[in-house]
């Protein structure tokens, strides 16, 4: 820097700063020197420590006070506490959830079946057990036939999800689906969409475990379904670029 | 450089620069360089040209400072300019209102005394500090020329290990003339800087830096101080640091 030069605003600025927060001897030396012999940058540093330093102190008293958060901290803390104990009384009550205990008890094979199964057992059991108390008196034959039966029908937690959502929806630009959310299903029936401009669609069916039962690719507008066991259903509707355009859900009787 | 011209766009409001404004006109208002009646008019003045300049301010800025502290450096420039441009012509008229000035800056003053002189005081150190090496020296030597107690540490900050020696001679001053106060600083000067000056030499120093600190205190007509005034200010910043 040239000494001979009045400073910058810029540099006034920063050297006002450095006076305000006690680090003036830090500053660059050519600055310094500068300050000591041109008494208009002087004072106009000087005027400016004063001004900045007391639109500082301005804003410091115009700042809200802060906030106690400790009301906020409580009841969140008191929220957490009771969504605990509501777990843990949930977890000792519901026998879906202890599938610890219940894998003691079981072979290997049985343990790694899937989840799904698990739940759908233990949802059966629930069913049964506390509303029918005079059918857990019935043969373990009779029991497991219509524990079958009913694991057929009983909903699978995510693809009834999805269906839910796409209940009276579609997601597709150019396709549009004709078939209900819920075909009950006799024998003949289709799933049907409109597909003006014939692209490639592929339908996917599962069962109510989450297990593909069936998938055909079609430029058409509808696909026949299937011959599928009894039970409940689920089949998805995916463009060529892999969007979920529609799930919908089949009973088969 | 566009980041940082974005963030003072989207920080800074026009609010805020017109309140920094008001700040800064208001501290010439106090010391009387700019009439109470032109506030609105000089406010308005210069915000209407920081806002017409507002795109080329923010180019400039390299955010080598706080953008507020940048901004703060620039309305006061253009206050000074003002100023410079204006003030004939508020002189003209100022005659008239003096006596309702008068009677009402006394009265602030009466009120707000002590935020005045902490001001004042905060000002002279700040120019002190402007000095560089030469601020305990200069400190210590005024004291000893306006003949104001000087403490330990003031002793210490330009005698370092040789504060015991001379603390009784620079505390012993109410009877001596001005040739003997120079021909004692001369001596401290030469046993503490290693020099062989004489009591002309340390006159025609501190009469300088006097001058300095006068000049940049009274600096665009900020205020009137003169040797007097300035040895009370001196006698002030003992006070406010005795009570901080």
């Amino acid at each position: 820097m040239d000494i001979s030069k009045h400073l910058t605003e810029e540099q006034i600025a920063f050297c006002a700063e450095a006076i305000n927060s006690g680090k003036y001897s830090s500053i660059a030396n050519n600055i310094q020197d500068h300050l000591i012999q041109c008494n208009e940058c002087a004072s106009e540093v000087v005027m400016v420590a004063e001004i900045s330093s007391e639109i500082s102190f301005e804003e410091l008293k115009k700042k809200k006070p802060q906030k106690n958060y400790k009301p906020v901290f409580y009841s969140i803390a008191a929220t957490f506490l009771l969504f605990g104990t509501i777990y843990i009384f949930h977890r000792h009550t519901n026998p879906t959830n202890n599938v610890n205990t219940i894998a003691e008890n079981k072979s290997v094979e049985e343990l790694i079946q899937p989840m799904d199964t698990i739940l759908l057992e233990n949802q059966v059991k629930e069913n049964n057990s506390p509303e029918n108390p005079t059918e857990n008196n019935n043969s373990n034959n009779k029991i497991s036939t219509s524990t079958n039966q009913q694991l057929a029908y009983i909903n699978h937690p995510q693809l009834e999800k999805l269906a839910q959502n796409y209940r009276g929806s579609y997601r597709g630009e150019e396709v549009k689906v004709i078939t209900k959310g819920l075909i009950l299903f006799n024998k003949t029936d289709s799933m049907a969409w409109q597909n003006p401009n014939l692209e490639p669609l592929t339908i996917e069916i599962y069962n109510n475990k989450g297990a593909q039962s069936y998938s055909v690719t079609t430029n058409g507008n509808s696909v026949k379904i299937p011959n599928l066991q009894n039970g409940l259903y689920y089949w998805k509707l995916i463009n060529q670029d892999y969007d979920l355009l529609f799930v919908g859900k089949i009973e088969v009787k | 450089m566009t980041t940082t011209s974005n963030n003072i766009n989207s920080s800074i409001t026009i609010e805020k620069i017109i309140e920094s404004t008001q700040i800064v006109v208001s501290k010439y208002i106090n010391r009387s360089v700019i009439p109470r009646r032109e506030k609105e008019d000089v406010t308005m003045a210069i915000v209407e040209k920081f806002i017409h300049q507002k795109s080329k301010i923010d180019r400039s800025f390299e955010g080598k400072s706080k953008i507020t502290t940048y901004y703060i450096a620039i309305l006061n420039r253009m206050c000074c300019e003002v100023i410079r441009k204006e003030s004939k012509h508020w002189y003209a008229v100022i005659e008239a209102e003096e006596s309702y000035n008068q009677e009402k800056s006394t009265l602030a003053i009466e009120t707000e005394k002590h935020t005045v002189i902490k001001c004042e005081v905060d000002r002279l150190l700040n120019t002190l500090t402007l000095l560089n090496n030469e601020k305990a020296k200069t400190i210590l030597f005024l004291k000893y020329y306006f003949k104001i107690p000087i403490h330990n540490t003031e002793l210490k900050e330009y005698c370092k290990e040789k504060t015991s020696e001379f603390s009784e001679i620079l505390n012993q001053n109410n009877d001596l003339s001005k040739a003997e106060l120079y021909e004692n600083l001369a001596y401290l000067t030469n046993e503490i800087e290693r020099k062989n000056i004489k009591g002309d030499a340390i006159r025609m120093w501190l009469n300088k830096q006097i001058d300095t600190i006068i000049e940049r205190l009274n600096m665009h007509g900020s205020s009137f101080y003169n040797r007097e005034s300035l040895a009370i200010l001196i006698e002030h910043k003992d006070v406010i640091s005795s009570n901080k």
